[in-house]
């Protein structure tokens, strides 16, 4: 029988990011601009699906070989994947490790659900207020609408 | 309190302390000895992307019976904005132009909070779409107050299209701030106060005492309010229905002769325009008040402009 066990290669310098929900990973790269990032700078970007995992038993695994996000950039992973940790690797150290956190703001990464908000209609910068946690609940900072679940769409970043 | 240069962008960014002060500016600039020329010199730019009667009209009265000026545009369709300009753009070029307050009014939500930051003067704004209109809940808090005489402790029945309807969103929100309220909102399940505002009465009203139920018929109530808040049931709501729009029309309508058990101090109001939520036999009844209610936007308008221009404190 052959051993199934796929794993990522450790990461000298950079950032893993760990308990994303299976099937989220993508979602989370591309909020992150992720792809963007590794054209420009040819960062490595690895992104395991379906791992097992004792706690979740499955999940997502994204490492990348970048220092610069801030705590700031990361938490807005919480947003997609609550439970997520990040360790922060130096010289294959891991010298930081904490679980995202809800940000009281986020920024123009997500597309306000109201069709007859201005930022749908003019190029404005989104912002919006986590005004809940559970459910993570969003308020547009222009036309107040509160949403939450999948009605919380990220913008593609590409 | 200073409110000189701030924005009013939305009921939901005024404390019930800065909503309370400015409400009881309102006596002292109704009267002010020179009020004509308490905002002399002073000229507002008026940004009406879609038409307005009485919002408008009633800015205008305000500023000249200030002593000041306005200019501005009335009609999106005879500006840039055909030649696709955007909002950002106007109101920079009218920022540019040395006014002193700008009013805007925008059929897209959240367009006044847009021109607040694009613009360097202060903002008021006068109606974003089906969001905030905040001067008409500041009006429809100073005819409670002026008529009740308090904000607190009082019985509020909202009647109609509670759905759509901005003016009774945003008194709800306004209302939650005091204590001790109870409020009714009296619709057809088709027109019911949305979830979201359900929910905010559920979870913030006891923290100051505020109840709140929801009923079908205005007669069930209308021994126990010290308010009747109607609004108009627009029948461009219920789309292809409009059979089920004068079906409700008709149920959801108030006639003098249901008025006789009313307290004696219960007051009738309505944002206006309305259609036949109100027979016109009501308007000789002492409850009606909706005539006076409109009159105080002018009153209201006056003193956010004053506070705003920082010619009182």
């Amino acid at each position: 029988m052959i051993d199934r066990r796929v794993t990522i290669a450790k990461i000298q310098q950079g950032i893993v990011i760990d308990h994303i929900p299976a099937g989220k990973a993508n979602l989370i790269a591309q909020v992150l601009g992720l792809n963007a990032m590794a054209r420009e700078t040819g960062d490595i970007i690895a992104i395991g699906v379906n791992f097992d995992s004792p706690s979740m038993q499955k999940k997502d695994i994204i490492k990348v070989e970048n220092l610069l996000f801030t705590r700031d950039m990361l938490n807005v992973v919480s947003l997609i994947a609550p439970y997520a940790t990040i360790s922060r690797i130096n010289n294959g150290q891991v010298i930081e490790k904490h679980r995202v956190e809800i940000p009281v703001s986020v920024g123009d990464i997500v597309i306000c659900p109201d069709r007859f908000c201005i930022t749908n209609h003019e190029e404005v910068p989104g912002k919006f207020i986590v005004v809940e946690h559970d459910p993570v609940t969003l308020r547009c900072h222009y036309c107040e609408t509160e949403f939450f679940g999948p009605l919380i769409r990220y913008k593609e970043k590409t | 309190m200073d409110f000189e240069s701030r924005d009013i962008i939305s009921v939901n960014d005024l404390t019930r302390e800065e909503i309370d002060a400015i409400l009881h500016t309102v006596e002292s600039v109704r009267n002010h000895p020179s009020k004509r020329s308490l905002c002399k010199d002073r000229v507002s730019a008026m940004l009406f992307f879609e038409p307005s009667t009485r919002t408008r009209t009633s800015f205008e009265v305000a500023m000249r019976n200030l002593g000041g000026q306005v200019s501005g545009f009335y009609d999106a369709r005879i500006t840039s904005a055909v030649k696709e300009e955007s909002l950002w753009d106007t109101v920079k070029i009218h920022d540019g132009y040395g006014f002193d307050v700008m009013v805007i009014r925008h059929p897209l939500k959240g367009a006044a909070r847009l021109a607040a930051e694009a613009s360097t003067i202060p903002v008021i704004n006068a109606g974003d779409g089906p969001n905030q209109h905040p001067t008409q809940t500041l009006l429809d808090l100073y005819s409670i107050l002026e008529t009740q005489g308090r904000l607190d402790g009082l019985t509020v029945a909202m009647v109609g299209d509670l759905a759509y309807g901005r003016t009774v969103h945003s008194l709800t929100e306004a209302l939650l701030k005091y204590n001790n309220s109870k409020l009714i909102f009296i619709s057809p399940r088709d027109l019911a106060m949305p979830g979201h505002l359900i929910d905010k009465c559920r979870k913030t009203g006891p923290q100051r005492g505020n109840t709140f139920e929801e009923g079908r018929r205005i007669e069930d109530y209308i021994a126990d309010v010290d308010v009747l808040y109607l609004t108009r049931i627009q029948k461009e709501r219920l789309e292809a229905r409009t059979a089920l729009a004068e079906k409700f029309r008709s149920i959801y309508r108030l006639e003098a002769g249901m008025l006789k058990d009313a307290k004696p101090n219960m007051k009738v109001m309505h944002p206006l325009p309305r259609v036949d939520e109100i027979a016109p036999d009501v308007d000789h009844s002492p409850h009606a008040y909706y005539f006076q209610q409109a009159r105080n936007g002018l009153f209201v308008r006056e003193t956010l402009l004053a506070l705003i221009l920082g010619a009182v404190r």
